[in-house]
């Protein structure tokens, strides 16, 4: 059976980012966000199985929570003030800022995270990995007023997230460790220069899409069934590989390109430690991006007799083109004007 | 330079033509038309788009083409049993472009980005086409040691951006201190590899299989005595301070290297030991920030890159026909393969720096600028020179004198192509000494 139920669902949450993101009210915004939850509670729900619903009670749970926390402190400003306070001693404003750290999950708020994304399908977990950090972080760009405190919790989300996903074998909740670590990285890219955010996000939904897309079509959720399933097709071993070292960020790769403009631009606003650690915490992510892709850096010779179909999918390749060529391509267009 | 940049992207197709010799060709024409381009001294010639090559950059892509032309020869095998060697002769084209763009950048972000590409077709090489299980760990040591250091460098390049205002190389004219001394110079320090910090490179050549240990002790070290080279111009008045220090762990780490190699009993563990070693007076030299030092740095890179790139071969030589490394199993190779035999005199005669080779004035050269640096290190360079000469002699009378091993069953003596690679090793390191001028033009 066709659920029409669920287009009209993932209407409604694209619809709901897009009033978030476009509204001048503070109500509104919180509006937004309360329907970009209720939307996509539908979304997840699965009647043959338990486990999305599970993750889908955590996810209302978290959201609630924190906008609730949001729409408390909107009020309570209002109260006090009349309108929102811009200078950045205020408490406010850290209420403010946590709630939409929860709501992104980046990491002192990170805990229901993963524990949600274990439970969805992948299609679930690219919505909840892109689409869904959109809304909390154009809120959190428009009030980036706390240096000090989004520095801890850059920090915190980027050594976290590496530390917590060394020992993991469920590939759903390395993608969310990862998408922690990527929040910190589009956290500090946010600090000075908005525009360097936009590509970051852009990139990092391309790079997930592509990893999310070939996990999706073998049907893959934990390390082990790694091994033996992209032996009749190298080719898309090999862009396996490729994807994942991109997304940890290595040079030829596409992943370099919103690092390189991060650090170059922390760096010119001399936030050299946030760098270092930035940097640091992301190499462990990095080795175990590295471990998942033993099986495909092996060239294992284990041929199976039923060869599986090959995606060949146009839109399939022309992503994994940009995502493994795209750095030097970027590089390479502003000198054909 | 970009003439060559896109003959070798264009050769990408060529790999996935099921012809390997092919590949071998273009390689070998291709090193011979970039000899047409040298370079004469340390002005940039050739320049497009952000590349071009002085001397020092020549020499090093000429190596590189060299090396990779030598490589395909080497790895015949893969061809052989069909080892994926389609996506082996793409993984060296791209290690070649991205050496060529590392040698031939004039910018200093180029350069770095370049530089840590070269890693992973590298990577890719040791974890692809490895012989055992332990070539995960060797790629993750090559890979986070590089990494862990070379990633702090991204910070101070951006650092340097700020304070000169540029990237390219030929315009740096300022004076940093220790912290970026260390920021900068670590990643080439590990590449090198200076002594403590060297770990990752035998484990790394062990578990390689022959490109990639050519590669790896042919080119891949020497980009961090060229990074060094480039940069220490920028670090004179701190280097004057700490460079004793530098060039007191390498001498001191290239005796210690040297007498581990000398209870080595794998074959290729102990070429990759006595290459720390050269390496280590390479850095010394280096770092003794004088001009003898630079030139018989460069000149020992040189002749290092083709000597322990001949001797991997040698060692592959025999791996393919005996199928152990072990120095107790390949004992007595004289009788086996004697006109081999000459080859393994050749080339480790020249590891010891015996007359003729480059080796030797690489290694005068830089006696003169360690013993003008400080004379105290006379003793370490008499126990350096002692040494290499020991352990190439104990490579070439353990691996060819004695007794053969008796479950030796049947050996076949060498191909021709054997033979025309050790030659194209050879010749280059003994023959470029005649014109040996050529390579100290470059300050």
């Amino acid at each position: 059976m066709f659920k029409f139920y669920k287009i009209l669902f993932l209407n409604i949450l694209f619809f709901s980012t897009l009033i978030v993101i476009s509204s001048y009210s503070w109500l509104s915004m919180w509006m937004g966000l309360e329907i970009n939850l209720l939307s996509i509670l539908p979304l997840m729900a699965n009647p043959k199985n338990l486990y999305p619903s599970e993750a889908a009670m955590k996810y209302f749970i978290t959201q609630t929570l924190a906008s609730l926390i949001l729409l408390f402190s909107i009020l309570l400003s209002m109260n006090m003030k009349e309108f929102l306070p811009q200078n950045s001693s205020n408490m406010l404003i850290l209420i403010i800022n946590s709630s939409l750290f929860l709501k992104a999950g980046a990491a002192p708020f990170h805990a229901w995270f993963p524990e949600v994304i274990e439970g969805l399908n992948w299609e679930n977990c690219l919505l909840m990995m892109t689409w869904q950090k959109i809304a909390p972080m154009m809120i959190l760009i428009h009030n980036l007023n706390m240096f000090f405190y989004l520095s801890w919790i850059i920090l915190i989300s980027s050594i976290l997230s590496g530390i917590y996903g060394l020992n993991q074998t469920s590939l759903r909740k390395i993608l969310a460790y990862s998408s922690i670590n990527h929040i910190a990285w589009m956290l500090s890219s946010m600090l000075n220069f908005k525009l360097i955010w936009l590509l970051y996000f852009n990139i990092y939904v391309i790079l997930v899409f592509n990893l999310i897309m070939i996990f999706k079509y073998f049907n893959i959720y934990y390390m082990n069934q790694l091994n033996l399933i992209f032996n009749s097709n190298k080719l898309l071993n090999f862009l396996f590989m490729a994807n994942f070292l991109s997304l940890g960020g290595l040079p030829p790769f596409l992943g370099f390109l919103p690092k390189w403009l991060t650090i170059m631009n922390l760096t010119s606003n001399q936030f050299y430690s946030l760098t270092l650690i930035l940097i640091i915490s992301t190499l462990i992510t990095l080795f175990f991006y590295i471990r998942l892709t033993f099986s495909s850096f092996l060239l294992m010779k284990v041929e199976s007799i039923f060869k599986s179909k090959i995606i060949g999918n146009f839109w399939f390749f022309s992503f994994n083109f940009i995502s493994l060529a795209g750095l030097l391509t970027y590089a390479m267009i502003p000198n054909f004007f | 330079m970009m003439k060559f940049l896109i003959t070798l992207l264009f050769l990408i197709p060529l790999c996935f033509c099921y012809n390997y010799w092919l590949m071998v060709n273009c390689f070998f024409i291709l090193s011979f038309m970039f000899m047409m381009n040298y370079s004469f001294n340390n002005l940039y010639l050739n320049v497009s788009y952000l590349f071009g090559n002085d001397l020092l950059g020549y020499i090093f892509i000429l190596l590189s083409f060299w090396i990779c032309a030598l490589m395909l020869l080497a790895s015949e095998k893969i061809y052989k049993i069909d080892n994926y060697y389609y996506l082996f002769n793409l993984m060296v084209l791209l290690l070649m472009m991205s050496l060529f763009l590392v040698f031939s950048s004039m910018n200093l972000f180029i350069f770095y980005v370049f530089f840590e590409v070269s890693l992973i077709p590298t990577l890719i090489l040791i974890m692809g086409w490895g012989y055992q299980p332990e070539r995960i760990e060797a790629g993750i040591y090559l890979l986070f040691y590089t990494l862990l250091v070379s990633l702090p460098m991204m910070i101070s390049i951006f650092y340097m951006y700020n304070c000169m205002g540029t990237m390219m190389l030929m315009f740096m004219n300022y004076q940093f201190n220790l912290l970026m001394y260390f920021c900068m110079n670590l990643v080439f320090f590990v590449k090198m590899p200076m002594f403590f910090i060297h770990l990752w490179l035998p484990k790394a050549h062990v578990e390689a299989p022959i490109s990639g240990s050519m590669i790896l002790a042919g080119v891949m070290l020497k980009l961090g005595g060229y990074g060094l080279f480039r940069l220490m111009s920028l670090f004179i008045l701190v280097g004057l301070k700490i460079n004793f220090i530098i060039v007191t762990i390498s001498l001191v780490g290239g005796f210690f290297v040297s007498l581990i190699c000398v209870y080595q009993s794998d074959m290729k563990s102990l070429v990759a030991y006595s290459s720390v070693a050269h390496m280590g007076m390479v850095l010394a030299g280096i770092m003794t920030l004088n001009i003898w030092g630079f030139w018989g740095s460069l000149v020992m890179m040189l002749a290092h890159g083709l000597c322990s790139s001949g001797l991997f071969c040698l060692v592959n030589i025999v791996y393919e026909r005996i199928h152990s490394r072990s120095l107790y199993l390949n004992k007595g190779l004289l009788n086996m393969m004697p006109s081999l035999s000459f080859w393994w005199f050749m080339l480790c005669s020249s590891n010891m720096a015996a007359p003729p080779s480059l080796n030797l004035m690489g290694e005068i050269i830089l006696l003169n600028s360690l013993v003008s640096y400080s004379s105290l290190s006379m003793i370490l360079l008499m126990f350096l020179s002692f040494f290499s000469a020991v352990y190439s002699l104990y490579l070439f009378s353990y691996s060819q004198h004695g007794l053969y091993y008796s479950g030796m069953y049947s050996v076949y003596q060498g191909v021709f192509r054997e033979y025309l690679l050790l030659l194209l090793h050879w010749l280059p390191l003994n023959f470029m000494i005649i014109k040996s001028e050529l390579w100290v033009l470059w300050i």
